[in-house]
């Protein structure tokens, strides 16, 4: 009898478990390769903010829309809300990572390149907190 | 209950090394940076109002990598979850010798 109410007890404390939905995301493939993707571009572009904004327009222009489609798919996934906030602190136009780094090359029209290298810093460790938060979720095939 | 207690020992301290890891390392970066980028406006390479920029920046950092260790801290919590589910899972079925 002991054995049987053991049994019960145990199989009852795996359904509760595994009934739980899981706390947060699991890794996307897809998000991650956005953000790797992103932070090569960015600093890629960051390093012509030397030169007048006017003349790279079309290149702020595509790295802006990129980052807000990365912004949507991580807002976008169920239980992804650590993700979506680092997206929103780093596109904001009002703080001071990327999206502010835009703005102020756009009303600074060129920025002086010791600013534009510490920045440059900054921004990395921004997208690594990014990647090393997709890259430490759970995947599927664990 | 002995598998409960094997459990939170061998994934407790892996959840509290991420929080800690994270804090210690935003300190460590942020006070190097500050010291290089006093340097900096003292030798006029960067501007008063630049410093001010990269100092907030360095704080928006900080917020994403609290973040950062607070999403991972979840996913820690995911796994432990489902390796209890597995081990009570494996003892069940020793018990009733399936």
């Amino acid at each position: 009898m002991k054995v049987v109410y053991r049994t019960i007890l145990a199989a009852l404390l795996v359904w509760v478990l595994s009934s739980c939905a899981p706390s947060i995301a699991p890794f996307s493939q897809q998000a991650y390769q956005y953000a790797t993707e992103l932070k090569v571009e960015t600093l890629s572009l960051m390093e012509r903010a030397e030169n007048s904004f006017a003349d790279n327009l079309t290149h702020v222009e595509k790295l802006k829309m990129d980052l807000a489609k990365a912004y949507e798919f991580a807002k976008g996934r169920p239980r992804n809300e650590h993700s979506a906030r680092q997206w929103e602190i780093l596109i904001d136009p009002e703080r001071n990572l990327i999206g502010g780094f835009l703005s102020r090359w756009e009303s600074e029209r060129q920025l002086s390149f010791p600013f534009i290298q510490q920045s440059q810093l900054l921004i990395a460790d921004a997208f690594d907190t990014v990647i090393g938060l997709e890259s430490g979720k759970v995947r599927f095939d664990d | 209950m002995s598998i409960l207690a094997d459990q939170v020992r061998e994934n407790l301290p892996s959840m509290r090394e991420v929080i800690l890891t994270s804090g210690r390392d935003a300190l460590r970066k942020s006070s190097q940076d500050i010291a290089r980028w006093n340097a900096m406006l003292a030798a006029g390479s960067i501007s008063s109002k630049e410093y001010k920029w990269l100092v907030n920046s360095r704080i928006s950092v900080i917020e994403m990598d609290t973040l950062k260790a607070a999403g991972l801290a979840l996913s820690r919590i995911d796994e432990f979850r489902a390796s209890l589910v597995q081990s009570i899972t494996g003892a069940a079925l020793r018990v009733v010798g399936v």
